[in-house]
């Protein structure tokens, strides 16, 4: 990236450029479902303010990047899980927070709970807790941001990749 | 400190006495309320009766299943004089082969969901019911899960099965036109929006009546809840909530794990408030396992209720914010529920999961320091307070939007059991602090925040008045924070309560929290029951939206304070 000396325009290659907004601009989509949600809502709060990371909770999938499950998932929520999933517009993130999006936390031998998202969709960020704090979730949406930073493959499209042959 | 009661009240165990078909009149439980027998035939005539002998609250509905292994299962109701909140039971004892037995839907409106609950989770026919489907699990769950002939794999949901779940049939209908088509959900009959939008339109409107499906993901449900409404221009004509969305089988869970490994469990039901399950649950276990608990400890789950209540209406206060457009609310309310949440972690070492109270007291003794600085605080709080109810109480589009919205009336109150603020805000002074005092409440006096009108901004001034009422008891219970053991003396490591049944309630932010625990005897309990005060809440929604304009549906909802942990569980 560089300032051309003549135009005085900034030139740079377009994938390095969204690298760059992508990396200081991280939306991500409310999907809170049980106790969990409440921790994701004070990472919006005062204390914890996230919008001085570039990150804006978003209501609609279509305008999200990022998608936070924040809560158990249970075979009546999982085709929802997926269908906002896919009505994000890529590149997109999925960031697993709390046990129960983990692995199916303390409801993991119950009769009606996925262990686990990643058996759905694929997932770029675990954040193990029962609900972990805010500064492990302000955490997990950085390190999302600077893999964007870095140029890395999303799990999605690792995944899209792995399948592809 | 409790009510006035009229002259001619008679006694619970007088209002079982002399109905026909009611026999062996016992206590549930030691020290319980008196609990009649009566077989299916006779249920619906001894519920009414008992209904006009004042016990007019549906209190509790739900069933056990067979205790000594005796096959069948219990349906047990228990019913509540909300005057003195004294209470009355009956029990109908069903044998495998006829799980049958009336409907009492026509007595409360509020029994329907509760008995689709039983019907999902035990298998119980409940006749003459109007809409008998599943209510919590999907439609095509097979088996009942808290008969205890339904075995659990013990590694969870396998692969396949989430797979049939994401991809199965159904799942892509999403837009299907055909009701119920949405995944695993099949529409109820009474109130059916599907029906109600089938009726022609307004002709005056030129147009057609609309379905919208509101939820499950939707940033004002405030949880996973899932509307139906029907849609008459802007009018909503009917709604329907759907839940099921959030059911972690707590229930069955408990039923697999030591009494002990249960807390944690139940802190996740109402996870914005734990403290109150936890405490109707020891209060339960402490009344089988004939313990009680030091003054010192009364006197910390008081303290700790009152707090706990403080941060879940700062959650309600930053979402009814939301819900009516204003965002600073919520970064206001915020400010002072992490003020609360850091003397939670102090104490309990946890800022929402506590697993705190134990059977005869609480897991560790407060250290001074930090109830200086709570004292210090509270005493701070109304100046808080203040700061944040500027931004709403006059605010006079704020006040527009929440005036005579979503209006309950005395009559939808009592019908549907509906507790809590929300009952409050429409002048039902009842209160299980000051009624049924349980802890510390016989020695701290609370005074019951009442409203008139009934309407969503009675709601919110009921809610602001309790909250400065809660700091105003937090702060007199550590004032007058007694000397001694947080924990009695005695309570045995691995608990195993005698058999028999305790059915507890305190008053949890959303209304009456009630935990009934049976026990065969064992190292884990044989049922244990949430009376969750959001569920009966929530289905007072047909009548509550009936009439909304679309936007007034999202204030409305909001101020009934749904938490879905508690009320799929």
């Amino acid at each position: 990236m560089g300032v051309d000396r003549e135009t005085k325009v900034l030139v740079a290659p377009l994938q390095q450029l969204l690298q760059w907004a992508r990396g200081r601009s991280m939306w991500p989509l409310t999907f809170g479902t049980a106790c969990c949600a409440i921790e994701m809502m004070t990472c919006g709060s005062a204390r914890y303010d996230t919008d001085r990371f570039g990150i804006f909770f978003r209501n609609s999938p279509r305008q999200a990047d990022c998608m936070i499950v924040a809560g158990t998932i249970n075979l009546k929520m999982a085709p929802r899980m997926r269908l906002l999933y896919e009505q994000m517009s890529a590149p997109k993130y999925v960031i697993a927070m709390g046990s129960c999006a983990v692995g199916g936390g303390p409801f993991a031998t119950g009769y009606n709970v996925v262990n686990g998202v990643d058996m759905i969709i694929p997932v770029d960020v675990f954040i193990p807790g029962c609900p972990p704090r805010p500064e492990s979730l302000i955490n997990g949406l950085l390190t999302v941001m600077e893999r964007n930073k870095a140029g890395e493959l999303s799990a999605a499209e690792r995944y899209a990749i792995a399948n592809r042959a | 400190m409790t009510s006035v009661v009229g002259v001619h009240t008679i006694t619970p165990a007088e209002a079982l006495e002399g109905l026909s078909g009611v026999t062996d009149i016992e206590p549930l439980g030691p020290g319980g309320m008196p609990c009649g027998h009566t077989t299916p035939e006779a249920l619906v005539s001894a519920a009414r009766a008992i209904k006009e002998r004042g016990f007019s609250h549906l209190a509790l509905l739900t069933a056990i299943d067979g205790v000594e292994g005796s096959g069948g299962l219990e349906m047990i109701y228990a019913f509540k004089r909300r005057e003195d909140s004294a209470m009355v039971a009956l029990k109908v004892r069903l044998s495998d082969d006829a799980l049958r037995v009336p409907s009492i839907y026509t007595l409360w409106s509020g029994a329907g969901p509760l008995e689709r609950e039983v019907y999902d989770l035990f298998g119980v026919v409940f006749d003459g019911h109007p809409n008998l489907n599943r209510i919590v699990l999907r439609d095509d769950f097979v088996g009942h899960p808290l008969r205890k002939s339904f075995e659990m794999s013990g590694t969870g949901v396998s692969a396949e099965a989430v797979a049939v779940a994401v991809t199965g049939p159904g799942t892509a209908s999403h837009t299907a036109e055909t009701p119920g088509a949405v995944a695993g959900v099949t529409l109820p009959a009474e109130f059916d929006p599907f029906e109600a939008a089938a009726q022609p339109g307004d002709p005056a409107l030129h147009s057609e009546r609309l379905i919208l499906n509101m939820g499950p993901q939707h940033p004002s449900t405030h949880g996973v809840l899932h509307i139906y409404l029907a849609l008459e221009g802007e009018t909503v004509v009917a709604a329907q909530p759907t839940h099921g969305y959030l059911h972690r089988c707590i229930e069955k869970l408990c039923e697999k794990n030591a009494y002990k490994a249960c807390t944690p469990l139940l802190d996740r039901s109402d996870y914005v408030s734990g403290f109150h399950t936890e405490l109707a649950y020891m209060l339960a276990l402490e009344e089988l396992m004939g313990v009680e608990s030091t003054p010192k400890a009364d006197y910390l789950r008081v303290v700790f209720s009152e707090l706990v209540r403080i941060t879940s209406h700062h959650t309600w206060f930053a979402a009814v914010g939301f819900d009516t457009g204003a965002l600073t609310p919520f970064l206001y309310a915020f400010i002072d529920r992490e003020k609360i949440l850091d003397f939670f972690e102090t104490v309990t070492g946890a800022r929402m999961m506590f697993n705190y109270f134990r059977p005869g007291g609480v897991k560790d003794d407060i250290q001074p320091e930090a109830a200086a600085s709570m004292i210090k605080y509270l005493k701070t709080f109304d100046r808080s307070m203040d700061d944040c109810v500027s931004l709403l109480t006059d605010n006079e589009i704020f006040r527009v939007r929440m005036r005579g919205v979503g209006m309950l009336s005395r009559k939808d109150i009592a019908d549907y059991g509906v507790t809590g603020p929300l009952a409050r805000a429409s002048g039902f002074d009842h209160d299980v602090r000051r009624d049924a005092p349980y802890a510390a409440y016989d020695r701290i006096p609370v005074n019951v925040a009442l409203a008139q009108a009934g309407d969503t901004f009675d709601r919110y001034v009921v809610r602001i008045a309790e909250m400065r009422e809660s700091a105003r008891i937090a702060l007199a219970a550590l004032e007058g924070l007694p000397e001694g053991p947080h924990i009695a003396e005695g309570v045995p490591r691995s608990i195993r309560p005698p058999a028999g049944a305790a059915y507890r309630e305190v008053e949890s932010p959303r209304g009456e929290l009630g935990v009934l625990v049976v026990s065969d005897g064992s190292a884990s309990p044989w049922r244990l029951k949430v009376r969750s005060p959001a569920f009966s809440n929530l289905h007072v929604a047909p009548a509550l939206l009936k009439g909304c304009r679309v936007g007034d549906v999202i204030p409305a909802l909001g101020s009934v304070d749904v938490v879905m942990g508690e009320i799929d569980r």
